[in-house]
């Protein structure tokens, strides 16, 4: 019966030794439902903060969490049962959480390491081995960079549908940037971001302001080599708009330092991003009417779909010895300017040609042209 | 002599005959046809003023023409077509700031005081004399007066014989 006994218990002992005290397997509670940085575009030795939506997973709100990253390299290796502090995250709010570090010194790698990796892995965890986060790949720029550099592009926006309550970044090609007539670029200057909301509206513009200190800071663009540069910002922080501000486009230029020179997009225009979801604006079409006319004429000039932030269009005919001037009149759908040609030119020889320059009231030129006039010696 | 008889029978006959319709029954006086002058004489204030593209609209292209009532004072325009008592035109003088594309005072008179037969537009000619043997422009009449008071003159450019543009007045009688 002792016998017995002692069997029972070697038997339970065995059972219980087979049944483990507690499941050595760690929980796995779901994917962020969002990963994103700041900067959108960031170097690999540049400052950069991490940012995770953990909403919808295991954890709970407020909670220590931890990086857990293998690759390019496994700073925390051996710690998976008690995370060190380096590797903590600060809580932000809303079971958002964020960690900035510097991607070189963090994983104590050069940028060609780095490179060479195949990029940032990592899962999320608690303090201790209980909860770990699916696994996450934090989203880098290497690719985005050399894309862009190869696009030959001389401005590009991250991400392509950028909303103004979101980080963003601009990379620009110094290289190909428009500096007066041609694409001479502006490549190894001091370059800076003139720019503002739904065409330079009102209240949402930052100047590139060399006699502010303040705001050469702010505009100043920050080189990343090989002559990118890049600015990054939320545009509703970063001009300063309310919550009911509307964004429709970003339109900017690059001036150098004390606007020495001015790097613009192709033919002295200004760049114009548009927020996603905002229909590309009809090309400007201009006119004249009628057809055919002559000195003894009225002509009239018409500008349709015109810039949202036209200040309006001024026009100077040169016609033999006589020049005319005068504004269109109308809106942004349709502008025109009525001439009287008759009353100008009734009484000069005859002239078989008028040059048409047409510019915005910002100076800049919109039309440069020759129309032929019938000759007084074909009227009849 | 029975024949001379007949012959004196049926002189008589057609000297009587004629006047067999100018009795008492007749049923009106003579009355001149009526002209185009009766019509088109007056003063006239424009009510609009387009500007027509003639070889867009020769070749279907848009637009075609374009308002300028509301340019250079073309709204002040007025034409003054006179007439004598026997309705025959005399001069025109024209009112207003409007362009002025031909010549403000001088005389008139139509090419052909009835409507065409073949339906074209009747023309005015302006002349600087009296005599009217120097002309001095044309107008034609793209909308005739009728019941609706409205009297529509062009004024067309022509190179090398081909209208190019033109300028339409819509007129309608001079309040004085």
């Amino acid at each position: 019966m002792k016998t017995m006994k002692y069997i029972t218990i070697a038997l339970l002992t065995f059972v219980a030794i087979l049944i483990p005290k507690n499941s050595f397997a760690t929980d796995e509670v779901g994917a962020p439902a969002k990963v994103w940085t700041y900067p959108v575009i960031y170097a690999l030795d540049q400052e950069v903060t991490w940012y995770f939506d953990m909403t919808g997973t295991g954890f709970s709100e407020k909670q220590d969490l931890y990086l857990w990253a293998w690759s390019p390299s496994e700073p925390d290796a051996g710690n998976f049962d008690n995370s060190s502090d380096f590797a903590k995250l600060e809580y932000v709010s809303g079971m958002l959480w964020k960690k900035t570090l510097t991607p070189t010194k963090y994983f104590g790698k050069t940028v060609a390491d780095i490179e060479a990796s195949s990029g940032f892995w990592m899962r999320l965890k608690g303090k201790g081995n209980e909860k770990q986060s699916d696994v996450v790949q934090v989203p880098w720029s290497i690719g985005d960079i050399k894309t862009f550099k190869e696009s030959g592009e001389a401005v590009q926006i991250f991400p392509e549908k950028f909303y103004i309550n979101e980080p963003l970044s601009i990379l620009v090609n110094a290289e190909k940037l428009w500096v007066g007539g041609g694409q001479t670029g502006l490549g190894g200057e001091e370059i800076f971001f003139h720019s503002g909301l739904n065409n330079f509206a009102a209240g949402a513009i930052v100047e590139a302001n060399m006699g502010n200190p303040d705001l050469v800071k702010k505009t100043k663009l920050t080189p990343i080599g090989n002559n990118i540069y890049k600015i990054d910002f939320i545009p509703r922080d970063y001009y300063g708009v309310g919550e009911d501000f509307v964004m429709e486009n970003i339109e900017f230029l690059f001036p150098t330092k004390d606007w020495a020179k001015v790097g613009t997009n192709e033919g002295g225009k200004n760049f114009v991003m548009l927020a996603p979801g905002v229909p590309i604006p009809l090309d400007p079409i201009f006119s004249f009417f009628p057809q055919k006319f002559s000195q003894y004429d009225i002509l009239t000039l018409i500008r349709k779909n015109n810039e949202k932030n036209s200040q309006g269009l001024i026009y100077t005919i040169t016609a033999g010895s006589k020049t005319l001037t005068g504004e269109f009149a109308g809106n942004k759908d349709e502008m025109k300017a009525y001439i009287n040609l008759f009353q100008s030119l009734s009484n000069e020889p005859s002239i078989d040609k008028i040059n048409l320059l047409v510019k915005d009231k910002n100076g800049a030129e919109i039309l440069k042209t020759d129309i032929p006039l019938v000759p007084l010696s074909d009227l009849n | 002599m029975k024949t001379l008889k007949h012959f004196y029978v049926f002189l008589l006959m057609v000297v009587v005959l004629p006047f067999a319709g100018c009795n008492d029954t007749d049923d009106g006086s003579f009355v001149a046809p009526i002209t185009i002058y009766e019509k088109v004489n007056g003063n006239w204030a424009v009510t609009a003023i387009k500007q027509v593209d003639e070889i867009a609209k020769a070749n279907s292209q848009t637009p075609t023409e374009i308002t300028l009532t509301d340019q250079f004072d073309f709204s002040t325009f007025t034409i003054n077509l006179n007439v004598d008592p026997n309705n025959q035109p005399t001069d025109y003088k024209i009112g207003g700031t409007a362009p002025k594309f031909f010549p403000t005072e001088g005389y008139w008179a139509l090419e052909f005081p009835f409507q065409n037969t073949d339906g074209s537009a009747s023309i005015i000619n302006l002349y600087s004399d009296a005599a009217k043997t120097t002309q001095v422009a044309i107008l034609s009449i793209t909308s005739m007066p009728g019941t609706n008071r409205v009297l529509e003159l062009k004024f067309s450019r022509k190179a090398k014989g081909v209208t190019f543009v033109s300028y339409v007045y819509q007129l309608s009688p001079a309040i004085e």
